[in-house]
């Protein structure tokens, strides 16, 4: 079920020789590539199926770029965006980037820094943020997105199940208190079966009552804890670190 | 504007506020009266253009007032001794010049220049020996010859502000050219480097591969060129081939070639029989053409294409109506600029070129739109003479 292997891109461009030639390159480079007109067709096809990487024109008929990726940020917020357009130095490129697009290649497109930009979006890790609050949510996702990680969001068990079933990812931030029968211990026990590798953050508004139950967790493998509210840099921080022992997990509980 | 325009302008001048050789002799003689208050009113000149932080801005150092302070000096100089000739006047003229290049808003010059006449007037007045008789004479002199040459100062601001005013306008027009164009030459440049890209690095590649590649990157060279010819030749429209011809045949050819897409609706009511129009039938194909590309572009999830014609005693009109997304009231007075499109592709060349023709054939493009609602552009020409009896 998981697709670890092929990475695959999204071009989305009103040009069909400029969607082909595209999907030509990145077909022979090994990728699965999905090819959508307008922006209605991309929104589809994402419903469609899942893809790593889109590439962005900006000026189409209908939505523009920027609309497009707000839709794409609501239906698969871990979607990279790569801005690909004429107008690379025009506002509606200022706002995609404001939104959160991962980089910005300016047609004619060089295809070596396009690659490079694949690339780098791909290598950044993908963290999985469950939290039963929208808003905070959405601001994780502002601040990790804008800290060089691409980020998905479940707002409970279960959504966490499906995604947790259908990815891999590196790091895995989970608030204890969730909507719904089931809690963050549940997810941390689907995590441990279905991203073994990936390192377990737990986000917790409760200091004092629960230290039991977190001293606990530790034991059973959670790499770190991160109190409510989150202190941004220290978050961060402890998602940068490459480490997966529990020390780390202690000294933020500690710090 | 050369030495003997200038100087022709002065005598002109000269000669519509009565300037005489009597003035001049007047000005000359009270020169050593006023010698000595010249200073203080030169500081007092300077004090005044400073106190205004605009005006003030335009001096990058003290040095350059101290330098600026020497030149009034013989400004002043000159005024009173003259000759008022060629090389008197181009000092003056070179002063408006100067003022636009540092970009000195000419009203403080005039503020300090008025302030500096009440103070020379005051000077000759306060040194005027009584045994001289009367001093107005001499004072009214000296007002003339700074009004004088006040003028020539605002006539050489105003040429030359309105020069760089130009030369702002040019670039601002290569600048929406440039802007305009990119967009639609860097797409099939993008689509050629790309296929270059893939030929040339291309792990597998099949004949037939090859062979699409070349044909996208021929296909795409073509359309910028089409891009080149469009913008050449709307900057250079070919003269019209004008014939008594029939708006109607024109409106229907030019559906012929742009058959409105799925999901458009097509409803016309263009009755045979309408006075015969006199214009040229491939450019008016090309305005009716513009105008039922633009009303169903304007229709992306589908509607109703609406084409009417009538004939009143001396026009054709036919009008095209779309129910599609309208135009922004702000935007409608700005469709026929060339360049302007809210379209994801195109130039916005159509409109403006559509208003080019009908102008050749004194017909007039009218707009009405309601956002959300729809446009209708009407398109009215006039009926050739003689057209009206031989329907």
């Amino acid at each position: 079920m998981k697709d670890n292997k092929v990475r695959s891109v999204l071009v989305v461009d009103d040009e069909v020789d400029a969607c082909e030639n595209l999907r030509d390159i990145l077909v022979d480079l090994g990728y699965r590539v999905g090819v959508a007109r307008n922006g209605l067709e991309a929104i589809q096809e994402l419903h469609r199926a899942d893809y790593d990487i889109v590439l962005l024109d900006l000026k189409m008929p209908g939505m523009d770029g920027v609309s497009v990726y707000r839709e794409i940020k609501r239906q698969r917020p871990e979607t990279a965006a790569i801005v690909v357009s004429a107008f690379s130095g025009s506002e509606l490129a200022e706002a995609a980037l404001e939104e959160g697009a991962a980089s910005i290649v300016a047609k004619p497109v060089d295809v070596p820094q396009l690659l490079t930009a694949i690339a780098t979006s791909l290598a950044r890790p993908l963290v999985l943020v469950v939290d039963d609050d929208p808003d905070f949510c959405r601001n994780l996702w502002q601040i990790l997105n804008g800290g060089g990680f691409r980020v998905a969001l479940a707002h409970d068990a279960e959504e966490a199940h499906w995604q947790l079933a259908a990815k891999s990812f590196d790091v895995v931030l989970i608030d204890l208190k969730l909507r719904g029968s089931q809690s963050g211990e549940d997810v941390l026990r689907i995590v441990a079966e279905t991203n073994p590798h990936a390192r377990r953050v737990l986000v917790t508004g409760l200091r004092e009552s629960s230290v039991e139950t977190i001293r606990s967790l530790v034991d059973r493998g959670v790499d770190a804890v991160c109190y409510k509210p989150i202190d941004v840099e220290n978050l961060l921080d402890v998602l940068s670190r490459r480490s997966n022992s529990s020390q780390t997990g202690q000294a933020v509980k500690d710090a | 504007m050369d030495d003997e325009q200038l100087l022709n302008r002065y005598r002109e001048l000269q000669q519509y506020v009565g300037w005489t050789d009597d003035d001049a002799a007047r000005v000359h003689r009270v020169k050593p009266l006023i010698d000595s208050n010249v200073p203080a009113l030169i500081d007092d000149f300077y004090a005044e253009i400073e106190r205004h932080p605009n005006a003030k801005k335009v001096f990058v150092d003290d040095g350059q007032i101290a330098r600026l302070k020497v030149s009034l000096k013989v400004w002043i100089d000159q005024l009173f001794n003259g000759p008022y000739d060629g090389a008197y006047l181009l000092r003056r003229w070179q002063v408006g010049r100067r003022h636009v290049e540092v970009g000195l808003d000419h009203i403080y010059a005039a503020a300090a220049l008025s302030r500096l006449r009440q103070g020379l007037v005051l000077a000759v007045r306060e040194n005027w020996p009584p045994e001289w008789g009367d001093v107005s004479q001499t004072t009214d002199s000296l007002r003339t010859l700074i009004d004088l040459d006040f003028a020539i100062i605002e006539d050489s601001y105003a040429l030359a502000y309105q020069e760089r005013l130009q030369r702002g306008e040019r670039l601002a027009a290569i600048g929406q050219i440039a802007g305009g164009v990119a967009h639609e030459l860097r797409n099939p440049l993008n689509v050629v480097k790309t296929s270059a890209y893939f030929l040339l690095n291309a792990k597998s590649l099949s004949p037939e591969r090859v062979r699409e590649h070349l044909s996208r990157i021929n296909r795409q060279v073509n359309h910028a060129n089409d891009v080149i010819t469009a913008l050449s030749s709307f900057a250079k429209p070919p003269d019209p081939q004008l014939n008594s011809i029939s708006v109607i045949e024109c409106v229907k050819s030019a559906l012929e070639r742009y058959p409105p897409p799925q999901g458009i609706q097509l409803n016309c009511d263009l009755p045979g029989g309408l006075p015969k129009v006199n214009a040229d039938a491939t450019q008016l194909g090309i305005v009716f053409g513009n105008l039922i590309r633009n009303a169903c572009d304007a229709m992306p999830s589908g509607g109703t294409l609406t084409l009417t014609a009538e004939s009143s005693d001396r026009t054709v009109e036919v009008r095209v109506t779309d129910t599609g997304t309208g135009i922004e009231p702000e935007n409608l007075a700005k469709i026929t600029e060339p360049l302007f499109s809210t379209k994801a592709r195109g130039m916005g060349l159509g409109l403006a070129i559509t208003h080019a023709i009908l102008a050749k054939v004194s017909g007039k493009l009218q707009v009405t739109s309601e956002r959300g609602q729809g446009s209708t552009f009407s398109v009215r020409i006039p009926i050739a003479p003689g057209a009206q009896e031989n329907r």
